[in-house]
């Protein structure tokens, strides 16, 4: 096979990938929208995606870091330290340095994370499964569950421009921020690198460390930015500890989200873009489950089926490459 | 020379030792059998969950399910032990072995990341155990509690007893079978080991159909020990079971390790649980300390490897 053989193929699969994301999440809606009527309207489905964009905001840090070949199992915790943190310096008012102490808390955990594995060479879901569990602890020790968001932040997550809510503009601003400087700026090139090979890099110049710590860094902030936005949506910080760490199971939706887009299997060829979509597909399918009454659970066996059914089809599609 | 090889082998006993010196030094109540007694009873679980992990590390993946396939057999046997004790045995012991069988073969067939498909299981089966039982309940058979957590003159028999034929069962695998040196073959290099003629697939597959198996009887002991079912009593377990194996001296990428290092880490962790619990500190630094304690293990360990691959990341 020549080797633009190879590329034009690779490229007719994207776009085959792309539409079976699409189709998937027009399915999904027609299906639900035959199931519920109501389902349909633009006013309920303003209302999903305006759910959606908190979990959005996280899942591009996440994506972020998968695209290094990572992953970033602290994001649930991360957003609720900054969650309850917030709350209880924040008590209501209008005031920046809680604001600014929370993302200081964020980056700081993203230092750490990148640090670890970078510099100690911890593997990176043992790094994260252990900064989980510390964070997990640290929250009930020092954390009291009290305290309002402030009525700014309360009023950017809640209110609507038109018909849009202001989070999903905010959302989709990131998405795009963050999907540009992945293709166009030297740190987005050198995170693909690393992510396809990272011995190819290394020996091309790469400074692999200081990039695994940017990404982990990110990770952290904008799972930091989701945490303010997740106190400011619900007004009050949010903590309950159902088993499987804190946070899980926004860690769980931010994985499954970015394996639904596919980025996890297709390295170079993923992006921020495609996690938009597996986002969306999850947040649907869980508001069915929700109108079917069965929203916890559901949502669990949902997610974990997803991410095992479509990690298997991604590889088989991949492999049939070669 | 042969000193310095035994204690290497031997150091994490060395260790456990000092621990309970100082700790029977600094608090009373550490020095009494029930003390010992209830380090035994806590350790059980874990070092049968351990054993499933320890295979699985040692074939160079991870399972992250272990917590959840826990909890999931724990509530099973909290619902079905009501109606019919054996099926409630039999019935989280088959289920365990069966999603530990799925989860081998996404990871050795499909190629599935190990903890991308075991945080996927983990999930399903987390949702499994919510829509089974929401909250800690049920019933279990005063019997077999007794027959489990029995004490004769202060000293429970039966998690001894279980202790050390997991213990000899685990070495006996690694050490003896061959099974146990497909898993170290696998391990080393598992390109290697499909060359000279060892069944990779079968052996993946059947190291995560183990940790499966071994996951669900932890949750039945557990089961006993806490007198009902709950579904998110293993939450620690993936966690601690990784620590421990680490802690044991088993590499991280595989191939090397033992399983008497991961069982005196396991008494080690349980140890430290109660020295806390003795001493009176709020439950959630016990959190911050295993996480710590897991992070520097593991950088302790990544210290001493100089592969390529890793230098360059």
């Amino acid at each position: 096979m020549t080797e633009i053989g190879l590329k034009r193929r690779n490229i007719n699969k994207d776009i085959l990938q792309v539409i079976i994301l699409f189709s998937m999440l027009i399915v999904i809606i027609l299906i639900a929208g035959i199931l519920k009527p109501g389902f349909l309207t633009a006013k309920h489905l303003i209302a999903i995606a305006h759910d959606t964009s908190i979990i959005g905001i996280a899942a591009i840090g996440q994506t972020v870091v998968i695209l290094t070949g990572g992953i970033d199992l602290s994001v649930g915790a991360t957003m609720l330290l900054v969650d309850a943190t917030g709350a209880m310096l924040l008590g209501g008012q209008n005031r920046i340095t809680p604001i600014l102490i929370c993302l200081g808390l964020a980056l700081l955990i993203g230092v750490i994370n990148g640090a670890g594995i970078a510099f100690l060479r911890i593997p990176p879901f043992i790094m994260t499964l252990g900064m989980m569990i510390i964070l997990t602890g640290a929250i009930f020790i020092f954390a009291k569950t009290s305290g309002f968001a402030s009525p700014i932040l309360r009023y950017l997550s809640v209110q609507k421009v038109g018909s849009i809510p202001i989070l999903v503009i905010v959302w989709l601003f990131l998405t795009a921020i963050m999907a540009v400087i992945m293709r166009f700026t030297v740190f987005g090139r050198e995170t693909y690198a690393i992510g396809g090979n990272p011995i190819a890099s290394y020996h091309s110049g790469i400074r692999n460390k200081i990039v695994t710590l940017k990404v982990y860094i990110i990770s952290s902030i904008f799972a930091g930015i989701a945490g303010l936005f997740l106190l400011g949506y619900t007004g009050v910080p949010e903590l309950t500890y159902r088993g499987g760490g804190l946070g899980s199971n926004y860690t769980l939706t931010s994985i499954a989200a970015v394996i639904i887009g596919g980025t996890v299997f297709i390295g170079a060829r993923g992006g921020i873009e495609r996690t938009l979509f597996g986002v969306l597909v999850l947040k649907v399918l869980f508001s069915i489950l929700t109108m079917m009454g069965i929203s916890q659970s559901g949502q669990l066996i949902v997610q974990g089926v997803i991410v095992m059914l479509i990690s298997g089809i991604y590889i088989r599609l991949e492999r049939s490459r070669f | 020379m042969k000193t310095k090889k035994i204690i290497g082998e031997w150091y994490i006993y060395i260790l456990m030792i000092g621990i309970w010196v100082m700790a029977g030094l600094a608090i009373p109540h550490f020095r009494q059998m029930s003390t010992f007694m209830t380090i035994i009873v806590f350790s059980v679980p874990l070092a049968i969950v351990a054993l499933g992990q320890n295979l699985v590390i040692l074939t160079g993946r991870f399972d992250l399910s272990v917590g959840a396939i826990l909890g999931l057999s724990s509530v099973i046997a909290s619902v079905v032990m009501k109606s019919n004790l054996l099926l409630g045995i039999l019935l989280p012991i088959l289920l365990g072995t069966v999603i530990g069988f799925i989860n081998g073969i996404g990871v050795s067939k499909f190629r599935i990341d190990s903890f991308i498909m075991t945080f996927g299981m983990m999930a399903v089966c987390q949702g499994i155990g919510l829509l089974v039982r929401d909250s800690p309940g049920g019933y279990i058979p005063p019997g077999y509690i007794n027959f489990l957590l029995k004490e004769t003159g202060h000293v429970a028999v039966t998690p001894l007893v279980i202790l050390i034929v997991v213990l000899l069962v685990g070495e006996f695998i690694l050490k003896r079978t061959n099974f146990g040196r497909g898993v170290y073959a696998v391990g080393n290099n598992d390109a290697i080991a499909y060359i000279s003629g060892i069944n990779v697939t079968l052996i993946r597959t059947a190291v995560f159909t183990i940790s499966g198996l071994t996951a669900a009887l932890a949750g039945l002991f557990l089961s006993a020990v806490m007198a009902s079912g709950d579904s998110t009593v293993g939450s620690l377990y993936p966690l601690d079971s990784i620590t421990t194996v680490v802690m044991g001296g088993t590499l991280l990428a595989g191939g090397r390790g033992d399983y008497k290092g991961t069982i005196g880490a396991v008494l080690i962790l349980t140890s430290l649980a109660r020295i806390f619990n003795l001493a009176g500190i709020n439950i959630w630094y016990t959190y911050v300390v295993k996480g710590l304690l897991l992070l520097i293990i593991v950088a302790i360990r990544m210290f001493g490897a100089k592969e390529e691959r890793e230098v360059a990341l």
